[in-house]
């Protein structure tokens, strides 16, 4: 109160008098504290490698596969699904947006998997996996892209045929 | 806070304060309305985009490429099927290569055009010995890339050849097909 301010009445003076009304820097320390951290999602991939028939192959681009090969790309990736509520699913898009050789892309499955799976994924049965929420990031794991070629392609259909696979993406996306 | 902003940029359809409806023309109404229709939909699409967190990182921009897969035949030993008589055989042998990719197992077909028709029996390897393979059958063994091998082929004029066969001839085409089959 400053000097010249006026007295003030009664009923002003019992008001700032109640006892168990903390100030507002009391009612803070008083309350909940701490921080409200969000969680995290994240994908980063490891060194993949390639296999033909479960061959390895040093340079896929050299390779020609014929109907019955199996293509394989082991692909480690470190998933990070923090937050308690995250739900979230492991998957490979873009399989549908291949470009390249008509006959040679209907000739060819792509196919996805996770090694083992780990006990946080669940294999949803349908190439996708349904992952569990964390508190830091798994243990990278492998992720395998296979693509067959289908061994009853008859006569010369798909021979000589180019498939690019830069459409091809793994994702991990949160669903509610 | 995106759906906030939107809403409020988002104004409620019908004439604005300082807009009477009566002196709005009717067309310039409707697309004002539709105008406002946009708008309302942002919130929707701003959704959509905020609702979930999503990662992702490319496969490979590799190019996957097909090989290709041909076969070549000649004849090593041709066969001199002239004037046979009923219950003789004559052999040829034929070089089949593979060309192109992938490990490989063929097949072979018999067709006639003429009255006359031996009997034509296929042996894989260079001498007419051993099990013969069914026409249409696949070889037992698989090859590799690029391999050659030989196939023997036996002519044989049946013993009960019919008597008017004599003088007769015919033109017997043997195809060669491989398949791409995995090793």
């Amino acid at each position: 109160m400053t000097p010249n301010s006026p007295a003030l009445p009664d009923v002003w003076a019992g008001r700032s008098a109640v006892p168990d009304l903390p100030s507002r820097d009391e009612r803070g320390q008083r309350g909940p504290a701490g921080d409200i951290s969000s969680g995290d999602l994240d994908l980063a991939l490891g060194t993949a490698a390639w296999t033909l028939n479960g061959t390895a192959v040093a340079d896929v681009t050299a390779v020609r596969i014929v109907p019955g090969d199996v293509l394989a790309l082991s692909q480690p990736v470190t998933v990070t699904a923090i937050g308690d509520s995250l739900q979230s699913t492991l998957a490979v898009a873009g399989t549908d947006t291949l470009t390249g050789d008509q006959a040679l892309l209907d000739a060819l499955d792509v196919a996805f998997v996770l090694d083992g799976p780990p006990s946080w994924a669940t294999d949803n049965g349908d190439g996708t996996f349904e992952v569990a929420p964390s508190t830091a990031a798994y243990p990278a794991v492998d992720a395998d892209v296979t693509l067959t070629f289908d061994e009853t392609t008859p006569d010369q259909v798909a021979t000589s045929s180019v498939v690019n696979l830069s459409s091809l993406t793994f994702t991990l996306e949160q669903h509610l | 806070m995106g759906v906030d902003r939107s809403r409020r940029r988002a104004r409620p359809p019908g004439p604005s304060p300082d807009q009477g409806a009566g002196r709005v023309p009717r067309g310039r109404a409707v697309a004002r309305g539709a105008v406002v229709l946009a708008l309302a939909a942002l919130p929707l699409s701003a959704g959509a985009a905020w609702a979930t967190w999503s990662a992702s990182q490319p496969v490979s921009g590799a190019d996957v490429r097909s090989g290709s897969f041909g076969v070549e035949t000649s004849w090593q030993t041709f066969p001199d099927l002239t004037a046979m008589l009923p219950g003789q055989s004559r052999d040829g042998v034929v070089a089949v290569t593979h060309t192109g990719d992938g490990t490989w197992r063929y097949r072979l077909a018999v067709a006639y055009e003429g009255t006359v028709r031996p009997a034509v029996a296929v042996y894989p390897g260079a001498t007419c010995t051993g099990t013969a393979l069914p026409a249409g059958t696949l070889s037992p063994q698989t090859y590799a890339r690029g391999a050659t091998t030989q196939v023997c082929v036996r002519y044989t004029l049946p013993a009960g050849s019919p008597s008017a066969w004599q003088g007769q001839s015919a033109q017997v085409a043997v195809t060669v097909t491989l398949e791409s089959r995995p090793s």
